[in-house]
């Protein structure tokens, strides 16, 4: 036999070269952005879809005061880990997030190295494909960032796909500047919209990331003229109805300025592209839509912080003090804020358009209280289309990373930083205006709000900066409980040790399995580097990458 | 031409000998005696004078004739069975003159055993050989001979007929083997060089003997029964252990040295299902609707909308009951044989039916074969072995090894729930019980579900005379398969996640592999002393493999005519690939003895392929090995006690490529999973992406193992006892392993790199001893093996861990890890010291995964592995091996005129499992149902020999991965004991028959283990590459039956 015939190509997949032109740069694009979901399945995988979720609803809501893990307590038990603050770095968890955030990073540099041999791709293709995979590599860096705290910035210079040992880069350097750069560049090269492809990036949405990196740096004047911007020349409004943010009919709209794109019955097994990562966090029976599995349920910290006075006011430092009943039996006699029930399921009032939620929708009320999460849920009238015929959980509900609000909110804390007090509580009452919308409320089968829904804007001034920082910050939590950004809020604003064992102290009374639970100043801001990724990263037996403090 | 006749009888007792041939010297002019022993025959007259007789086990008379028309013949029984010709690497080798480590399975013993599969069958028969099995009807099977060379696949190679294939047996038909010879060192197996390195498997099919058509009938029909079943509670019981572990979590700051210190505080558990907040817990009379008590109206029961009406069983059901059953097994196989002097032929057609003790499981298989040799002229034979088999299997839904498989919902379905609703619809459990499907249904319900395959196995060869000693042989071998499967899921609207849509996934894939040898041997004998046989060849071999699937959902209706893709409205969803792999080998062998005393054996084969880049894919697999017949020296010879003696020593190399067929490239690859992305915000649609799918590693290159084995045969008293031994040390050095890549360089396929080195040491014992005495006679046969495994080198590193499977529920991942300087695939995990009496020892202890309740009474007290007075993750340790310090099986068999009784019984020793299982049964994890133990043995105050911690149910601690799962997995089992009676011939022959053997038989009689779990027989988790990284990890596996079968062959 001779050499021919033991040579093979391999079958059914493309080598780089087959991929050096025009579309070949665009089919790779598109495999970068479609890590954005942090899910991915291409490899028999031991990471549960949920571990590297956008909605970071493990780290940024689970690990805050926002929310439990829900369902039972044997069910997933590293999350109760997380939420009780007892983690280390060998929990699958981590492991899921770091994999999923740096194969984005991997595939935006497979772009950016695939560009320059595209000979048939014009100059100005080349840059618009480039600015996205900047600002793709900057994103992925960002979430790398605020949830390992010490982590190495992949570049295309360094990144090489033929030799398996060229990404093993300390974590020594700070990378803010480096993801700075990617943002910079994607802010100063997309354009203000595609047209047609409403999930590629743009100028607003580098922008607005841009500006979100300045604030975890606390860098208020940098990022303040880049949301002024945004919202004087971006073309962007609040939707009327606030509820619009969360379901699949109204993806895309007016407010959004970067949404991770969610797709159902588009060829892909199981519907991964259909939200997958949020794929246990639905209601568990009782006539439900779905039936499982019950996990990511609101704390009713969370819920009492929807409380208002009567001048239609949060209760900023008092609303922990009586809780707002979970048992249908009992009414509270209170007025609510209407982004409650849009944000939070509670019984005797409708779920969506799936009916009363009822006691059935949880799967153990005695472990993991009676609410139940809302804002990721398709309607049931949309199943089978925005659903997956397979199986409802698997919906094309986008998940709005960043929106109007949040260049609004992110604004008034600048503004409030600069001392322009008044401004800021304008910007605030623009939220608030539309949460008011009674055209926007939660409502019964007769007409009539479900709730006393009382939500007014601030009229009196802010008397003092420390005043107005908790209102804005409280807005924040308000309009974007559930969503995953709690935590790393509450990190950014240098708060989380007092917020989260504030909490603990009342919620342990709640949720036995939180007692003893602590939050360790200096330790827990951060999670862990994968202990495997320490290991994995070492160089003739010397570890690469260093763990954060503490762990 | 004239006739002869006679009769042919053993010297030593005058017994006639049945089925001997006798055949004319240099001719194809033969027969075989009838079970009188007699014969006669046609002699024609262009033929030699001399009549030759020969019998397995008597040595081989040969006779001259003269005129003489009669004889009355009798034959010497041989000094065990030296004479025996023995398959090897391409050609056969007498067993006198073996060098290596060869073990020849006594196949009449091992196919008297019903078995799916010939591995299955050789489970505790040869020592040095290693097999377990799955149990489930045409499930998966084990072998590992001489412990794990690798970190990768460690399936050795099988030959059949001359043909190489790594594929499973299940098609194979037991009653076609006619030999089995297993090469277990590297000087015996590296003629098939870069696929040998972990053994190889001989086996020969059955070929037409001289004589008239012979038409044999067999069968058996057994009924097998289950063995065990895990110890449940029944309802009062698991309600009772409920409300304490609930009362327990959730009184935490009452509980004083784990005793509730002031009972009027207590907050009761509230489950409406069991009565709300209440101090003793209600059980309902049912459980749909939630908790009701009394009547319910069963007239309201609806399905659509949901209002199944389902009572409580207050007893408790027991699942392992409804799933499990009696079950049948039967195997029929009609067969004719024969031979005339131009041409050789045998036929078979076999029908096996096994059906599972678990209900609506089963494997059938229909298998013809046909094995002709016809001679063309005095120099020329041509030839075929052929097979073409379908096999049938329905396994449980989600395989073997799964927590969503049907044993796994035996133990996790509470035993509240029954098996049918109040209109005999399946029952589910209630939510709050958890998501614990109903086990009977998803068996009912996959009962269609047949995976069905086709496979053709065979080949065609051509053999030549060129010159007097030297023989050309050409042979085109195929193995062609066909697999198809429709998996249907009905709707499951009983359950408490129910599927939500039916679905239909089909899936269609073919496998083809040619193979093509030439070899050219050469054997002369130069006077008295010297003897030698050369033979050089070439081989080359081609496998391609397809598969496509598709899917879809939304059927209208669950009927069996209507589970076709085209009738799924929605869901639509395929997919599809290919491999393919080559391999160009030469190969030669030297065995030269010097005056039938001093033995050499030499052999050497290079291999290149496709598997590897060009730069790197020859490698050359050498080995040499020598005997020294000691019986034949001087000092020996006249010794009345030794009959025969030989040494035997020998090194070689062996390889492996089994590291993926593409392994050198780097690839991008597209799939809607992971790839496609929405980006025009359609909702449903997405546009197609390409990721990096594969790092490729082009500097890969063969693993190679050296084994260096060391021997002897001895054979005592003429034959009645004999003795085999070996020592052996293979070393795997440039091990071949997916090393992990660092995730900052993304993720694809990691590609296999030579690392780490293995050593596997061992002695293997075989023993036999012949007795008898008047019409009695036995056999006593034992084998004894050990290996001691060690990963002498990862990556170099020493604290470098690769995990096994992680997808187990235990916090914190795995269970078992591969590191430098332990055993492959230890146990990993905390290591428990006990459970804390009181308060203040907890609280002096060190702080257990933050405290609190982890430093309480009644909590498991971890030992401080590392000394910082913090028990975390960073305590966790080696804990156990799941390798055992021996294996053994031992034969007995008794004659006693037509009688026969055999009794075959196999074990292993010393081996620890890890009984997954527990981590659902002992814990308060998810709501299924607990055993006994955890009822009676979870620590309660004052309970000083409690195994388990208090009983709280949010205690997702203490089911870490831990000692408490380990178990001794030491068992004994007596797998086979028959009873064969041969019919006295003047009965038989009144009837018109030839022979008739009937015989009873009962398998797994017996078990001896401590081992609480369903069966200790749990060696690999699963049976794929790559899976050898977890051994011995119990996740419920399909448990072991006791059968009894009766059978019977007859010859006309």
């Amino acid at each position: 036999c001779n050499e021919e015939f033991l040579s093979v190509t391999p079958l059914g997949v493309l080598s780089e070269a087959t991929l050096s032109n025009a579309a070949g740069v665009n089919l790779v694009l598109t495999g970068a952005y479609s890590l954005l979901d942090g899910v991915q399945t291409n490899v028999g995988s031991a990471f549960p879809d949920w571990t590297g979720s956008a909605d970071n609803w493990v780290y940024g809501s689970v690990a805050s005061d926002d929310a439990y893990k829900g369902s039972n307590a044997g069910d997933q038990p590293e999350i109760s880990i997380i939420e009780a603050y007892n983690h280390t770095a060998d929990l699958t968890h981590f492991r899921g997030k770091w994999r999923a955030v740096y194969d984005g990073v991997a595939r935006s540099n497979d772009v950016i190295q695939l560009v320059p041999k595209a000979s048939d791709l014009s100059d100005v293709d080349k840059n618009l494909a480039i600015a996205q995979a900047r600002f793709l590599r900057g994103h992925y860096h960002f979430e790398a960032r605020k949830m390992f705290n010490k982590v190495p910035y992949i570049d295309d210079q360094t990144y090489n796909a033929a030799d398996a040992l060229s990404t093993k880069l300390p974590n020594s350097t700070e990378i803010w500047p480096n993801i700075e750069a990617d943002l910079k560049f994607a802010y100063d090269n997309l354009p203000n919209r595609w047209a047609g492809a409403p999930g590629r990036a743009t100028k607003w949405a580098a922008g607005a990331t841009l500006a979100k990196a300045y604030l975890f740096q606390g860098k208020y004047a940098e990022a303040k003229p880049i949301l002024e911007n945004i919202i004087a020349n971006g073309g962007y409004k609040l939707v009327d109805a606030y509820h619009d943010n969360f379901r699949a009919a109204t993806n895309n709209n007016a407010e959004s300025i970067f949404e991770i794109q969610h797709s159902v019955n588009d060829g892909a097994a199981i519907s991964n592209n259909g939200n997958r990562g949020a794929t246990l966090n639905y209601p568990y029976g009782g006539g439900a839509l779905t039936t499982c599995c019950g996990f990511f349920q609101p704390t009713h910290n969370l819920v009492n912080a929807f409380k208002t006075d009567a001048d239609g006011l949060p209760l900023l430092s008092t609303f922990n003090q009586v809780d707002v009943p979970g048992d249908n039996s009992q009414t509270y006699a209170g007025s609510l804020d209407p982004r409650l029930d849009w944000t939070i399921g509670r019984d005797g009032v409708p779920y969506l358009d799936w009916g009363i939620h009822n006691p059935q929708y949880i799967r153990d009320r005695a472990y993991a209280g009676p609410f139940t999460a809302k804002k990721n849920s398709p309607y049931r009238s949309e199943n089978g289309t925005n659903t997956w015929t397979g199986n409802p959980r698997q919906n094309a509900n986008n998940y709005r990373i960043i929106r109007l609000s949040h260049v609004i909110l992110w604004l008034a804390e600048c503004e409030v930083e600069v001392g322009s007090l008044d401004k800021a509580r304008e910007l605030v009452n623009q939220i608030r205006k539309r949460a008011a919308n009674p055209n926007g409320v939660v409502k019964l089968a007769n007409g009539n709000p479900a709730g006393n829904y009382v939500v007014k804007e601030y009229t009196a001034a802010w008397t003092d900066k420390a005043v107005a920082r908790q209102a804005v910050r409280f807005e924040q939590r308000l309009e974007f409980a559930m969503e995953g950004h709690r935590f790393f809020d509450l990190v950014r604003w240098g708060i989380v040790d007092q917020t989260i064992n504030d909490y603990l102290t009342v919620e342990q009374n709640k949720r036995s399995y939180l007692r003893g639970a602590k939050f360790i100043k200096g330790k827990h801001e951060y999670f862990p580097i994968p202990s495997q990724e320490i290991l994995n990263s070492a160089i003739n037996g010397v570890p690469t990458l260093a763990q954060n403090p503490g762990y | 031409q004239r006739s002869i006749s006679g009769k042919i009888t053993a010297e030593d007792d005058g017994s006639p000998l049945i089925g001997a041939s006798v055949f004319i010297k240099g001719s194809t002019v033969g027969t075989v005696t009838d079970l009188e022993g007699a014969f006669a025959l046609q002699v024609p007259a262009d033929v030699s004078n001399i009549l030759v007789v020969s019998y397995t086990g008597y040595a081989t008379l040969e006779v001259e004739m003269g005129t003489q028309t009669s004889f009355d013949l009798k034959v010497k029984a041989d000094v065990t069975l030296l004479q025996e010709a023995v398959v090897t690497g391409y050609g056969t080798q007498s067993r006198r003159d073996i060098t290596g480590a060869v073990a020849s399975v006594d196949t009449k013993q091992l196919l008297s055993v019903p078995s799916t599969n010939v591995a299955q069958a050789m489970q505790g028969r040869v020592a040095g050989v290693n097999v377990s099995n799955e149990n489930a009807p045409g499930g998966g099977v084990m072998v590992r001979i001489r412990g794990f060379g690798t970190i990768n696949d460690n399936s050795p190679l099988f030959v059949v007929d001359g043909m190489p294939t790594k594929g499973n047996l299940n098609t194979l038909n037991l009653g076609d083997v006619e030999s089995i010879q297993i090469l277990k060192d590297a000087s015996a197996a590296s003629i098939y060089g870069s696929r040998a390195g972990n053994g190889v498997v001989i086996i020969t099919t059955k070929r037409g003997k001289s004589g008239k058509p012979k038409f044999t009938y067999d069968a058996y029909y057994g009924q097998q029964t289950p063995i065990k079943f895990l110890d449940l509670l029944n309802t009062q019981e698991y309600v009772n252990l409920l409300w304490e572990s609930r009362i327990n979590a959730e009184n935490p700051a009452l509980l004083v040295d784990g005793k509730i210190s002031d009972p009027s505080k207590i907050v009761y558990p509230n489950i409406p299902m069991f009565g709300g907040a209440i101090a003793t817990p209600r059980i309902p009379d049912y459980i749909f609707p939630v908790g009701a008590v009394g009547t319910v109206d069963e007239s309201k029961y609806s399905v659509s909308p949901k209002n199944l009406i389902t009572k409580a069983n207050k007893e408790g059901t027991d699942w392992f009951d409804e799933i499990f059953d009696s079950a049948p097994i039967q195997n029929h196989q009609i067969g004719v044989s024969g031979a005339t002097d131009q041409a050789r032929y045998s036929m078979s057609l076999n029908y096996f039916d096994q059906q599972g003790i678990m209900i609506h499981t089963s494997y059938k298989r229909y298998s013809l074969r046909a094995n002709t040799e016809f001679k063309v002229n005095k120099r020329i034979r041509l030839g075929e072995n052929m097979q073409v088999a379908y096999g049938e299997q329905i396994g449980q839904p989600n395989g073997n090894q799964n927590e969503s498989n049907p044993i796994s919902f035996a133990y996790r379905v509470p035993p509240i729930t029954p098996v049918y609703d109040v209109k005999g619809y399946f029952a589910g459990s209630p939510t709050v019980l958890d998501n614990s499907r109903n086990p009977v249904a998803e068996l009912y319900r996959n009962k269609d579900n047949a995976g069905k395959e086709i496979r053709l196995f065979g080949n065609a060869y051509v053999e030549a005379d060129i010159l007097k000693d030297l023989t050309a042989r050409s042979q085109l071998g195929i193995d062609y398969g066909l697999f198809n499967i429709r998996r249907y899921r009905a709707n499951d609207p009983e359950s408490p996640e129910p599927v939500g849509n039916n679905n239909l996934n089909t899936s269609n894939s073919y496998d083809m592999t040619w193979t093509w040898y030439n070899t050219l041997t050469y054997s002369k004998s130069i006077g008295e002393n010297h003897r030698f046989t050369a033979m050089i060849g070439t081989e080359a071999i081609k496998n391609y493999f397809e598969f496509f699937s598709g899917e879809r959902n939304g059927f209208a209706v669950d009927d069996l005519p209507n589970r076709y893709l085209s009738a799924g409205r929605a869901g639509i969803n395929n997919t599809g690939g290919a491999a393919e792999w080559l391999l160009a080998s030469e190969f030669g062998r030297l065995n030269y003895a010097l005056n039938d005393k001093y033995l050499i054996d030499a052999t050497v084969r290079r291999d290149r392929s496709s598997r590897f880049a060009p730069e790197f894919r020859t490698a050359v697999f050498p080995s040499v090995s020598a005997g020294w017949v000691l019986s034949k020296e001087d000092f020996l010879s006249g010794n009345q006690a030794v009959t025969f003696a030989k040494l035997r020593v020998g090194w070689g190399q062996t390889g492996n490529q089994e590291i993926g067929n593409y392994n050198a490239f780097s690839t991008f690859a597209t799939s809607p999973e992971s790839s496609f992305y929405d980006l025009s915000g359609s909702r449903t649609s997405s546009q197609p992406g390409y990721e990096l799918s594969q790092f490729g590693n082009a500097k890969a290159k063969w693993e190679t193992t050296s084994s260096i084995n060391a021997g002897f045969d001895v054979t005592l008293w003429s034959g009645k006892f004999d003795i085999a031994f070996d020592w052996f040390d293979r070393r795997t050095t440039d091990m071949l392993f997916p090393v992990e890549v660092q995730l900052t360089q993304g993720v694809a396929t990691n590609p296999f790199q030579n690392i780490g080195e293995m050593q596997n040491t061992g002695v293997e014992v075989g023993v036999n001893y012949r007795g008898k005495s008047g019409e009695f006679s036995y056999t006593i046969g034992a084998n004894f093996s050990t290996y001691k495994n060690t990963v002498i080198k990862t990556n170099g590193d020493p604290k470098t861990q690769y995990f096994g499977f992680s997808n187990l529920r235990l916090p914190t991942g795995t269970v078992a890890v591969t590191q430098q300087g332990f055993p492959l695939a230890s146990f990993f995990g905390y290591d428990i010291l006990g459970i804390f009496q009181t308060d203040r020892e907890a609280a002096e202890s060190p702080v257990q995964f933050g405290g609190g309740a982890m430093n309480k009474a009644g909590a498991f007290h971890f030992r401080d592995v590392n000394g910082d007075n913090i028990i975390n993750s960073a305590d966790r340790t080696i804990i156990g091996s799941p390798h055992p310090d021996f294996t053994y099986g031992i034969n007995l068999s008794f004659n006693y005129k037509s009688f026969q009784l055999d009794i075959f019984g196999q074990g292993v020793q010393g081996n620890e499992l890890f009984n997954y299982v527990r981590y659902w049964t002992d814990f308060p994890t998810f709501g299924g149902n607990r055993t006994q133990r955890m009822y009676d043995l979870s620590w309660r105050p004052g309970k000083t020999d409690a195994k388990l911690p208090i009983p709280r149910s949010n205690d997702v601690i203490s089911s870490n991965p831990s000692t408490y799962y380990l178990e001794d997995g030491s068992y004994f089992r007596l797998k086979n004991v028959q009873l064969t009676y041969n019919l006295p011939q003047n009965l038989i022959s009144r009837i018109g028959l030839g022979g008739l053997r009937v015989w009873a038989q009962g398998q797994n009689l017996m078990t001896i283990t401590k081992y609480e779990g369903l069966d200790p027989e749990v060696n690999l988790r699963n049976y794929g590459a790559g899976s050898d990284r977890q051994i011995g990890v119990d996740e419920g596996t399909y448990p072991a039956f006791r059968s009894i079968n009766f059978g019977l062959g007859v010859t006309f």
